[in-house]
């Protein structure tokens, strides 16, 4: 049992707060406000390493565990949560399912360029007519020859307007196949950016793939074995969205405190008002407790040991307390919070995408649930 | 980070958790009924090791560490041992042991250390007073030097084990002037001349543990009996007591909740209506998954103070976040579990019924959730004026 992060973990952590704090916290309104991909703030990240986190040594990456890359992104999310979703969706959905699914030509080819930033990636599995259950995908693979030809659209895909590579989820006659198409294949067509209640620098978008031509080296983990791919990689997805949650939390309960420390009312700072400072501390006992959820989950996944009911605990435990603490902090700023140019107002409409990123929390009590009836 | 449990330390929590569904269980329903110490539960859990735990070897203690004694205790409760027992566990080990070996002087730790160990001499502690709750240090008990004895005067309330200890630690005012640091520790035998026992309390949980007043009237406690230096009691045994008891002593309120929900998956799967195991309803299984969700959260929360216990890391934030955020969330765990079991939770002879009334002691006993709060919130937040110092 050791409940720390690594000296190195902590170093890192650390320089990318203080960096951070610097270059994108400052922007982060900007970021929300022009809905547009914080272009400047991935290239900035890309120059402090961050996107080669996880990416193995031999491809160019620093070989980095699952809590390190959580931790970084953790803390791009107290800053920024659309950057830090950005990010995540590309290093850890779309990168991991290359790193660990891909053919040995797929990865020297890519794998690179993710580590560079030089290269997006997007996670395309969601449909018009199938979120929560995954099975109903409508998108098709159908094998011609050497050939398969991609037919179907996908909804709500993060990064779709910039991503150089999109892994997507196909049904192959009764099977399912994973693929990872390069955004500049003939015949794919990303649509306009969605309009969203908050996360609107994670710009998302709809993809569709009139008839695109795909071999077979970009199949990932084997024709037919898309569920079993999707369902791995989904607990890589659901960290990223407990750690875009926490740090949501946590920046929920900066803001919260920073206003109850310098406000004052009655003759006294708001934080010495009791029914104000004990909101803030259990901002921060939930946020701290579904921290220690995540880093178990991870440590859980990293160790290959049976880890989806617990990613799952800790998703919905984390966006719980990134909704929750958003609440909580608009209640400490009370009209100062509802100002356009207040923090809290952006935290709490990002705050809202945590619960049904990575599928819906309901869904996720349902995993939870059947994992401990066995059902 | 990592967060493993040896095979050491499994293998333990299994023998615990099979000794207390098979030895200590059986016991307890009819203790419960009758709202009494089970003393044949707490003989058993002796011979069984469970008062030695946190003890040095030396004093007859098994040097357990206190990850491991959390381990043991949550186990014990998951196996159905119940709250009332692990409380009295707790004042007894935690709250009058651990303040003995950490502060006591030798004399002190070889004639108590080894009867608390073997759990044969029963311990108590006694802090709160009928007007000092949460705000403890305005304890009113008083402690007078004469010659080679201190006479103490007052009344203490709600204090576990009462009827029953063979000695308490108990906290008494020295010096009035001297505000916290005029209160001082006392091992006081419960044979000593002008110490009575007060009336036994009528619970609504916790039944197996005893409870009551303590009166001391003119009571002479030996100076050799003063635990640590005068006019520290209050703020050594304070610190001391209080990163244990928001660890060890909630790792039972860990298992309770880990009981209610096995209690709860065996009932769901087991009842049918409407054709079917009620386990296979949505609102069941959301129950179910909110259930684990808290104990995952509160194992994480009470594991870390364990660890940091155990590695010497000042944890008093942590400890009481713990303590705050386990016994909030035990509530609607305990509640989730009566619900789960319709009419047939309200009824006596189910454990989730017990668990229901034990866990309101969470929020109330050895700090309420208010005073974590507080606690928690000073440490976090400045809450001076700007330029005031
Ligand atoms: C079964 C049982 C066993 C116990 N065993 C022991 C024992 O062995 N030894 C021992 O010494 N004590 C023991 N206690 C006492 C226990 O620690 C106290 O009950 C507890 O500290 C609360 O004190 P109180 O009951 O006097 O409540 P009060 O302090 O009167 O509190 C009443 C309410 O006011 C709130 N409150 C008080 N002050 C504040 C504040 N500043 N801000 C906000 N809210 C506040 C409280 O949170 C609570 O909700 C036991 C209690 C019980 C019920």
């Amino acid at each position: 049992m050791d409940f720390k992060l690594t000296a190195e973990q902590e170093k890192l952590r650390k320089s990318l707060s203080e960096f951070c704090a610097a270059e994108i916290g400052p922007r982060a309104a900007e970021v929300d406000e022009k809905a547009e991909f914080p272009a400047e703030n991935w290239k900035k990240l890309a120059e402090q390493g961050v996107m080669a986190l996880t990416v193995p040594e031999q491809y160019g990456g620093a070989g980095k565990d699952l809590a390190t890359a959580l931790t970084a992104i953790s803390v791009i999310a107290e800053h920024c949560a659309s950057t830090a979703e950005v990010v995540a969706t590309s290093m850890l959905c779309a990168g991991k399912a290359i790193e660990i699914y891909g053919s040995e030509q797929l990865k020297g080819r890519i794998l690179p360029e993710l580590a560079k930033g030089c290269e997006i990636g997007a996670l395309a599995v969601s449909e018009p007519g199938a979120g929560s259950d995954v099975s109903a995908i409508k998108t098709t693979a159908e094998k011609c020859g050497e050939e398969y030809i991609l037919k179907g659209e996908k909804s709500y895909i993060t990064n779709a307007t910039v991503a150089d590579g999109i892994v997507t989820l196909t049904k192959t006659g009764d099977s399912f196949t994973v693929f990872a198409a390069p955004k500049f294949a003939a015949g794919i067509c990303v649509g306009a950016p969605a309009r969203t209640l908050g996360m609107r620098g994670a710009v998302a978008a709809n993809i569709s793939f009139n008839d695109v031509n795909l071999g077979d080296n970009n199949i990932l983990g084997g024709y037919g074995n898309g569920l079993a791919v999707i369902a791995d990689i989904f607990d890589y997805v659901r960290l990223n969205v407990c750690a875009v949650a926490n740090g949501i939390s946590v920046a929920a309960y900066n803001v919260a405190k920073n206003h109850a420390e310098t406000r004052e009312s009655f003759g006294k700072p708001l934080a010495a008002h009791q029914i104000v400072a004990f909101r803030v501390t259990d901002m921060h006992v939930d946020a701290d407790v579904s921290r220690m959820l995540m880093y178990n989950a991870a440590w859980k996944k990293q160790n290959g040991e049976k880890c989806a009911p617990f990613v799952a605990l800790a998703k919905v435990s984390a966006s719980d307390t990134a909704i929750k603490n958003s609440d909580r902090c608009m209640k400490v700023l009370a009209s100062a919070g509802l100002s356009a140019d207040s923090p809290a107002q952006r935290i709490y409409r990002d705050a809202r995408l945590m619960e049904i990123a990575g599928g819906t929390n309901d869904i996720l009590r349902q995993i939870i649930a059947r994992d401990q009836l066995e059902l | 980070m990592e967060f493993s449990i040896n095979e050491e330390q499994q293998a333990f929590m299994k023998s615990v958790f099979n000794f207390s569904k098979n030895e200590i269980y059986p016991l307890m329903e009819e203790f419960e009924k009758k709202g009494e110490f089970c003393w044949e539960a707490w003989k058993k859990m002796g011979e069984f090791g469970m008062m030695a735990l946190p003890f040095p070897e030396e004093y007859g203690g098994a040097n357990a560490g206190v990850l491991t004694t959390c381990l043991g205790m949550e186990a014990l409760t998951r196996g159905g041992a119940s709250g009332g027992l692990t409380l009295s566990w707790g004042a007894h080990t935690i709250l009058c042991g651990v303040p003995i070996w950490l502060i006591g002087n030798e004399e002190q730790k070889k004639k108590y250390l080894p009867g608390i160990a073997s759990g044969e001499k029963l311990g108590g502690f006694g802090l709160t007073e009928p007007n000092a709750g949460s705000d403890a240090a305005s304890v009113q008990t008083t402690a007078v030097k004469k010659g080679d004895k201190y006479i103490l005067n007052g009344t203490k309330m709600f204090i576990t084990n009462g009827p029953i200890a063979s000695q308490f630690v108990v906290i008494a005012v020295t010096d009035k002037k001297a505000g916290h640091f005029g209160i001082s520790a006392f091992i006081v035998d419960a044979d000593a001349p002008g110490f009575s026992i007060g009336k036994e309390l009528d619970k609504m949980g916790n039944r197996t543990s005893t409870t009551s007043e303590l009166i001391f009237e003119d009571c002479e406690v030996p100076a050799a009996n003063l635990l640590g230096p005068e006019g520290m009691g209050f703020v050594v045994v304070g610190k001391t007591i209080l990163e244990y008891e928001r660890s060890c002593l909630l790792a039972a309120g860990l298992g309770g909740m880990e009981n209610t929900l096995d209690e709860s998956i065996k009932y769901a799967k087991e009842r049918v209506q409407f054709n079917r195991p009620i386990a296979q309803f949505q609102a069941i299984q959301e129950k179910i998954a909110n259930m684990k969700i808290a104990v995952e959260g509160a194992r994480m929360a009470l594991y870390r103070v364990a660890w940091m216990k155990d590695n010497n890391i000042p944890a008093m934030l942590e400890a009481c976040l713990a303590k705050l955020f386990m016994s909030e969330v035990g509530l609607k765990v305990a509640d989730d579990g009566v619900q789960i079991h319709g009419g047939y939770g309200y009824m006596r002879e189910y454990p989730v019924e017990r668990n229901y009334r034990d866990v309101k002691l969470g929020t109330i006993g050895a700090g309420t959730s208010e005073v974590q709060r507080q606690v928690i919130g000073k440490m976090l937040l400045k809450t001076k004026k700007k330029g005031a110092k």
